[in-house]
């Protein structure tokens, strides 16, 4: 058994002239709950079709549980449990029908009593049409159908896309929570950060197509910081800190953006700047987001290893 | 078991559109049948709009399985169209195609489910029906004039004609092509094929003609779904 589930090494897809991944190069760990973050239209997506061999890569290769996307065997996908970004299942079925379908494909390996208990705690009804349910509804029937075959890999393609603040907590929190006792590998993509932050124990930044970080959450949390500082003049405008991503001048104030940069670093530069006071903002994992892809020139890869 | 799952999802969602070809085909080959049982109706036909022009009853007899063929042709090309898109555009619009490529399975294998769905569900039910109807025909007593047999072979190569629609319709569906470039090469093609075969006496140029043109069609169905990006 191989320590890394899913890895990539210079995936690059264009659509046309289209640039929508760029040389994403990551490896994701065996039992981690990995949080795929980054804007609408970012490569999310492409990354998972790529991941799945549903699409070509231009450039590079990707491997899932120790095979090529391209080449993934039957016997491999058996073992990868899929929830696609809409939740686009068999219209016409019935719950109770799309169970019967889905578990003809799982030999021995299907959990009915799983899916059954699954659908209860939804408060689904088995003879409800798939047509007729809500996205949100469909979300449930998506997680219970990948989770029912006991995958090693779950991905998951913005699976609370469109779903109430209820039943996304619903969705996340309870289900989420069952699938780490079972220690499964988990890759989801978000645009939801509070999604992720409730979840995740491993981020991959992506940001218009090129991943930005690949680290575990609690680095990241850890790592991404916006300090205020205060002068009695106007700031400096040439600002030479190591990790500064971007900043924000307003009069006699300063906002700077830094990742990386240990405190003594800063307590240094606002002594050397002659800083009358700083302070760090606090910021959720959102914030903490929306400025790190945020700014001009911030497409350089950033070493997220030591920090 | 995965096979025949497939297989029965498949026929699951033609079931409709089965229904309703072999129906049309059965009503308007009933009257037609009916129809042509008695002669002295066509004759009266004739007379009422034509009351000076004197012509023999007998003269008036025609098969009734020449006039079934166009609503065959018809009905067995619709009938292809429309499984086409129901089984390859349907699952592009809705997105489904992720979700049924995803299994312990490869492509080739759901191809192959889907296409054995469409040539069973085009041929068996129309080929039943013209079978039904031509047995009747072939009843003693039941028409003035007996059917040819080279008839029963022509209206199974019709239905034939609708396997030549279907697979153009699913190369056109899995084309990744604008509409007005070369995503409807192959229903063109198809459309070809049906004037080629109608300009045939011997049938066995339309067997060969519609057989090549199937194999041409099927390779480069296999080629397209096997590569092809969902």
């Amino acid at each position: 058994m191989t320590d890394t589930v899913l890895e990539t090494q210079g995936l690059t897809k264009y659509y046309g002239s289209t640039l929508a991944l760029d040389n994403m190069t990551v490896k994701i760990p065996r039992g981690c709950i990995c949080g795929f973050v980054g804007r609408n239209g970012s490569g999310k997506t492409t990354a998972i079709k790529l991941l799945l061999g549903f699409l070509n890569p231009t450039a590079g290769s990707s491997m899932l549980l120790g095979c090529d996307s391209q080449n993934l065997t039957p016997a491999l996908r058996q073992r990868i449990g899929y929830v696609s970004e809409g939740h686009r299942l068999i219209r016409w079925m019935t719950i109770a029908e799309i169970a019967k379908f889905q578990s003809a494909f799982f030999p021995g390996q299907w959990d009915g009593k799983f899916f059954r208990e699954m659908i209860e705690y939804f408060e689904l009804s088995k003879k409800q049409k798939i047509k007729h349910l809500s996205t949100g509804q469909r979300a449930q029937v998506s997680l219970a159908l990948a989770l029912a075959p006991n995958p090693e890999l779950l991905v998951m393609d913005d699976p609370t896309l469109g779903l109430d603040a209820a039943i996304r907590r619903q969705f996340l929190e309870g289900m989420i929570r069952l699938i780490m006792q079972q220690g499964r590998t988990i890759l989801f993509s978000s645009h939801i950060l509070g999604d992720v932050e409730r979840v995740a124990d491993r981020l991959l930044v992506i940001d218009k197509g090129v991943i930005r970080a690949d680290c575990p959450l609690e680095q990241f949390r850890r790592a991404v910081k916006k300090v205020k500082f205060v002068f009695s003049q106007p700031p400096p405008a040439n600002i030479n800190l190591e990790g500064l991503l971007h900043c924000k001048t307003n009069e006699k104030e300063l906002e700077l953006v830094l990742v990386g940069t240990a405190d003594e670093k800063i307590a240094e530069w606002a002594n050397s700047a002659g800083a009358k006071d700083y302070q760090p903002v606090n910021m959720n994992l959102e914030d903490q987001f929306i400025e790190y892809t945020a700014g001009p020139g911030q497409k350089k890869p950033f070493s997220w290893e030591g920090i | 078991m995965k096979f025949l799952a497939l297989l029965k999802k498949e026929l699951r969602e033609c079931l409709p559109w089965i229904a309703l070809a072999a129906g049309i085909v059965l009503t308007f080959g009933t009257i037609e049948f009916l129809s042509k049982r008695a002669p002295g109706a066509a004759y009266f036909h004739y007379r009422f709009f034509n009351p000076f022009s004197e012509v023999d009853r007998y003269m008036l007899i025609t098969y009734p399985t020449e006039s079934i063929g166009p609503i065959l042709t018809l009905t067995a090309i619709g009938l292809g169209i429309t499984l086409a898109i129901r089984q390859f555009w349907m699952p592009h619009y809705f997105k489904e195609w992720n979700y049924l490529l995803h299994r312990p399975m490869d492509r080739g294998t759901v191809l192959t489910a889907k296409l054995l769905t469409g040539f069973l569900v085009i041929t068996v039910p129309l080929g039943l029906v013209w079978t039904y109807l031509f047995w009747q025909g072939t009843r003693p007593g039941f028409l003035p004039v007996p059917l040819p047999a080279r008839h029963f072979v022509e209206g199974w190569l019709i239905v034939t004609q609708g396997l030549v629609f279907y697979l153009g319709a699913a190369l056109a569906g899995l084309s990744r092509a604008k509409w007005y470039t070369t995503k409807l090469v192959s229903l063109a093609f198809a459309l070809w094929i049906i004037g080629a075969v109608a300009g045939q006496r011997l049938l066995v140029w339309v067997v060969i003609i519609i057989v090549t043109a199937a194999a041409v069609m099927l390779y480069q169905l296999f080629n397209s779904f096997l590569k092809r990006e969902f």
